[in-house]
């Protein structure tokens, strides 16, 4: 998927939605016997690998889940702690998923308002009056885009680096927000959204920037939200194919969820 | 009849004025019952004209692509011809501009929310289109410019024209987006 996340920024910096639309990362599942032979650590609440890189298990990736029960930071599902759990030769043999560690909402919130002054330090910095602020931020992995609208607002996508077309993103985000958020009268403004009933993706289909939504995983129609023609094309999952994807009746191409 | 509006799609859709007008009427009438006072459903509709403003402003922003304004003149131009255009159909003329250049009226020639409706004596002191001041003061209080927006002339009211006057207060300066200083 060639856009990674989407965050929307308000007026005061506080994070009021976040979207991530990559596939999952690389992970790696093994069976390892004793003694481990990966040297583990704890960090910031969860177990990372400190040492020992091997078929796929890099540094700093974390413990993801325990003979297929995911762990709960440094805690397995029951309740006792991962490091103890390793150590005890009596556990093994033992099946442990490796991954990178996703991030967590407080993470996000976090970043986000630090975003937001890196943003406001940007526009202070510039030599001429008036400036618009952090327009891109560009990497080797990814390229941030931001759009900051008149009322304060700010739209972040991160994409591939090759990724074109993201500021006609920006603008399509902008819309899709003032229609799905503003126009829920229940909606306080400035305060999170809600994200709509199931998950929702944002592709490239047909020329134009379309938003996925569906309700939940059901046999029924769902609504593709593509906007060529100025009408939204039905859209049909197909239940027996994984993982999930619909099918965009715009231009029949099967699009993953 | 139909008047143009748009309806969250691409595109401008036609959708009949006439429900638009009668859910208007239905609203005022039921305040007024609410109410009983011809003030009190005045300020009502002035904040519930508020809190549509400071959303509208966002949809009007993400479809029309108008850069931000630099002076009350362009402002003006902006409200008249693209937002009352794109929302109601209509674009009123702008005149009346005071000497310092803060204060100016939108004569409004038909104004779509009162199709077909006679105010009562009962009711005299009535601003029947109030929600319309609210919507540009909440609309421009989210672009950061204090305004005020009243009535002068009422077409229900026995005058030739509406006209609304809008004068500028302030610049709102506390909350500017980042660069905007």
């Amino acid at each position: 998927m060639a856009i990674f996340s989407v965050y929307v920024v308000n007026k005061a910096g506080g994070l009021i939605y976040q979207l991530d639309s990559y596939a999952p990362r690389a992970e790696a599942e093994k069976t390892f016997s004793y003694p481990l032979d990966l040297l583990l650590k704890l960090h910031d609440e969860r177990v990372l690998v400190a040492f020992g890189q091997r078929d796929g298990i890099r540094v700093g990736h974390a413990v993801l889940a325990i003979n297929g029960m995911d762990v709960n930071g440094r805690y397995t599902a029951d309740g006792k702690e991962v490091l103890e759990y390793l150590g005890n030769p009596a556990n093994y043999p033992v099946s442990i998923r490796f991954g990178r560690p996703r991030l967590t909402s407080n993470e996000k919130l976090m970043l986000a308002s630090m975003f937001h002054s890196l943003f406001a330090i940007g526009s202070q910095l510039s030599p001429e009056q008036g400036s618009s602020g952090i327009e891109m931020l560009e990497t080797d992995t990814f390229k941030l885009h931001c759009y900051q609208t008149l009322t304060g607002i700010k739209f972040v996508v991160l994409a591939d680096p090759r990724q074109a077309g993201i500021d006609s993103l920006l603008r399509k985000i902008y819309e899709i927000y003032s229609d799905f958020a503003l126009k829920n009268p229940f909606y306080s403004l400035e305060m999170p959204i809600r994200a709509c009933r199931g998950k929702a993706t944002v592709g490239w289909c047909s020329g134009t920037w379309t938003l996925f939504t569906q309700p939940s995983w059901t046999l029924g129609p769902s609504w593709c939200g593509c906007f060529v023609g100025g009408r939204r094309q039905l859209c049909w999952p197909h239940k027996s194919l994984q993982p999930p994807r619909r099918l965009c009746s715009n231009c029949s191409a099967w699009q993953w969820c | 009849h139909f008047v143009w509006g748009t309806n969250g799609k691409k595109g401008l859709l036609k959708t009949s004025s006439e429900l638009f007008t009668l859910t208007y009427g239905a609203l005022v009438t039921q305040l007024c019952k609410d109410y009983e006072n011809d003030e009190d459903v005045n300020k009502q509709l002035d904040k519930m004209g508020f809190n549509i403003g400071v959303r509208l402003i966002e949809d009007f922003l993400a479809r029309s692509n108008v850069g931000r304004c630099h002076d009350f003149r362009e402002t003006a131009d902006v409200i008249a011809k693209v937002a009352f255009k794109m929302y109601l159909g209509i674009t009123p003329s702008i005149t009346n501009w005071s000497p310092a250049g803060d204060e100016f009226s939108l004569i409004l020639e038909n104004n779509p929310l009162v199709d077909f409706v006679e105010l009562p004596d009962n009711h005299s002191s009535l601003i029947y289109s109030n929600l319309l001041c609210g919507v540009l003061r909440g609309a421009l209080e989210m672009v950061q410019m204090a305004v005020e927006a009243k009535f002068v002339q009422d077409t229900l009211k026995g005058d030739g024209v509406t006209e609304i006057r809008m004068r500028f207060i302030r610049r709102i300066e506390d909350n500017l987006p980042a660069g905007e200083e």
